[in-house]
């Protein structure tokens, strides 16, 4: 890990990342609020479908929670950050023709991984705080704070951190692997896409039995249960199959960097 | 790298000096089936300029990309200060400063930023910055504004500066002189003079021949991926074959037999010939004869290098 790199991509990306934490504060903030005002009084209304969306249920606050994060809009905002930083520190410098400055300093490629990995995990933690604190503001604001166990929270927050990691870690392995920000972006998008919509069609398509489809849960959205934490039911193993795939792209990107020829860019 | 540049056989090489600055053992590249360097054995001593010649795609950026470890040896080695490049890389690159041929900087920044991050990452002092931007007429106010607004020769004096403001014992430049403009050019070269007598080795690669033989003390011609030839200026030089063109007041004399001279052609008064070596068995041959005017074209650089390339059929 590089500190003054680490510092350096902080720097030149803290613009983007303030707007991208006030965008999901405010996404935090309208969970509450859109289920207090909108969603309790047309919920008896509602088909029972209707309310299922991926992991997450309309029904509850919990639920409510756990689809804002599923949403695409806060997938899209955190993405800005897991994939529109994460790809073009390793692609982008190769295409810019920036990396071999880089690389001409005693600065391993090993090291140069490590600290995206780091700059962009910390990067994920703090606009995915901005969500959690815009939930707890609408939730005291709209007086929900009794159906909401603050405590819980910060392992909402640690599982939807673990979950957009895999991202980026996946966004990792991709720049790493690419020579220039196109296919890697491709790549990473295609992964993030095929992953929701099984998450989001396995939870619409549903055995006779009622139950869901089984290779509902063979996606990375599958493991982000925010209503499950905060009813008190955390399973352990969802975070533990993130990690795992955080450490799978990461020790690829670690693997394979360093040992890729670079040859001149163009 | 494209399909010209395969190639075989043995190449040109030279032993190490005791006091190398770089060696390369059989250093040796393939991309697939292509060949893009084939076996390069060369010793660059401690101080000294050394040039490395041949146009693109010849593998002259592939030998500099080995040296820096941005590709890796498909067999062969080689070393920078006695340092093997695998097995001490990070070493290495604390004492090197690099110039990548048409230098790119991220353009959101100023030039005094780019300057600052890339010293800091190296964890280097700029010790020599504010002195080499100054001999490249890179003023502070330049230096302030985003580098988005420089232009190309302006984007290379950076990149010198970059490669040297942390004062390297080794400078590895491609394309060096890109895009300044003449004055900024003789500044660059007066700065080289002046970094070669403090001790610093200097590795250029270039296809500007009157650069290379203003500024190298030997130089190394590298054609499709195997150096043909590794030799001091002047001795590359003495070998050349001088254009000689003779006006006579009367009928030309026959002047085959003169050491020395070949290729003679008459047109009237005038003689035409080529002259190696020493030119004082023709001198002292013209001195009993009827001579107008005599011109010895010097030997210049470009006429190997054409000459190298022209042997190779190209």
């Amino acid at each position: 890990m590089n500190r003054h790199y680490f510092l350096q991509l902080w720097r030149r990306n803290a613009l983007k990342v303030a707007v991208v934490t006030a965008g999901a504060t405010i996404w935090g903030v309208l969970a509450p609020v859109l289920y207090q005002t909108v969603i309790t009084s047309l919920k008896s209304a509602l088909p029972a479908a209707f309310t299922k969306f991926g992991s997450g249920n309309l029904g509850t606050l919990t639920g409510t929670i756990t689809v804002m994060f599923e949403h695409p809009l806060l997938i899209a905002l955190a993405c800005t950050v897991a994939v529109a930083i994460t790809v073009p520190a390793i692609a982008g410098q190769r295409q810019r023709g920036t990396l071999e400055m880089l690389l001409a300093r005693p600065f391993s490629r090993i090291s140069l991984v490590s600290t995206v990995a780091l700059a962009v995990a910390t990067m994920l933690m703090v606009v995915l705080a901005g969500m959690v604190l815009g939930i707890i503001i609408g939730a005291s604001v709209e007086g929900l704070m009794d159906q909401l166990p603050a405590g819980r929270l910060v392992l909402v927050w640690l599982n939807a951190v673990l979950l957009f990691s895999a991202f980026a870690a996946f966004a990792l392995a991709a720049s790493a692997s690419s020579n220039r920000n196109g296919p890697a972006i491709g790549i990473t998008l295609g992964y993030l896409v095929i992953n929701y919509f099984i998450e989001i069609l396995g939870g619409y398509l549903r055995r006779p039995d009622g139950s869901p489809e089984p290779w509902q849960s063979y996606n990375l959205f599958h493991h982000f249960q925010a209503g499950t934490i905060l009813d008190g039911n955390m399973s352990p193993f969802d975070l533990v199959v993130l990690v795992v795939l955080i450490a799978i792209p990461l020790a690829v990107a670690l693997y394979r960097f360093p040992r890729r020829d670079l040859p001149a860019p163009g | 790298m494209t399909p010209d540049d395969a190639t075989s056989g043995a190449s040109a090489s030279v032993a190490p000096a005791a006091e190398s600055a770089i060696t390369t053992e059989k250093l040796t590249k393939r991309f697939g089936d292509l060949v893009a360097l084939n076996g390069v054995d060369l010793a660059v001593s401690r101080g000294e300029v050394f040039g490395f010649l041949g146009p693109n795609g010849a593998g002259k950026s592939t030998t500099i990309r080995l040296l820096l470890g941005f590709l890796h040896p498909t067999s062969g080695g080689a070393s920078i200060l006695g340092m093997d490049i695998r097995r001490h890389h990070l070493d290495i690159m604390r004492r090197i400063g690099y110039l990548p041929s048409n230098a790119a900087f991220d353009e959101v920044v100023t030039g005094v930023q780019a300057l600052d991050e890339l010293a800091r990452v190296g964890g280097a002092q700029p010790s020599r910055r504010a002195e080499i931007a100054e001999r490249l007429h890179l003023d502070d106010e330049t230096l302030r504004r985003k580098v988005r607004d420089y232009s190309k020769g302006t984007r290379q004096k950076l990149g010198i500066v970059q490669a040297l403001q942390h004062d390297p014992d080794v400078i590895i430049m491609d394309e060096p002189s890109e895009g300044l403009d003449p004055l900024v050019q003789h500044g660059f070269y007066a700065l080289l003079d002046d970094l070669r007598k403090e001790g610093k080795t200097i590795f250029f690669s270039s296809h500007i021949m009157s650069e290379v033989e203003r500024v190298c003390d030997r130089v190394a011609i590298i054609r499709k991926g195997t150096l043909a030839t590794v030799e001091h200026i002047s001795a590359l030089l003495s070998q050349r074959k001088r254009r000689v063109e003779i006006h006579f007041s009367s009928t030309p004399p026959d002047l085959n037999g003169v050491p020395g001279i070949s290729s003679l052609a008459v047109a009237g008064k005038v003689v035409i010939g080529r002259l190696s070596g020493d030119v004082q068995p023709l001198l002292k041959r013209l001195a009993e004869l009827p001579v107008v005017d005599l011109t010895i074209e010097p030997a210049r650089l470009e006429d190997v290098f054409l000459e190298m390339y022209g042997e190779g059929g190209e």
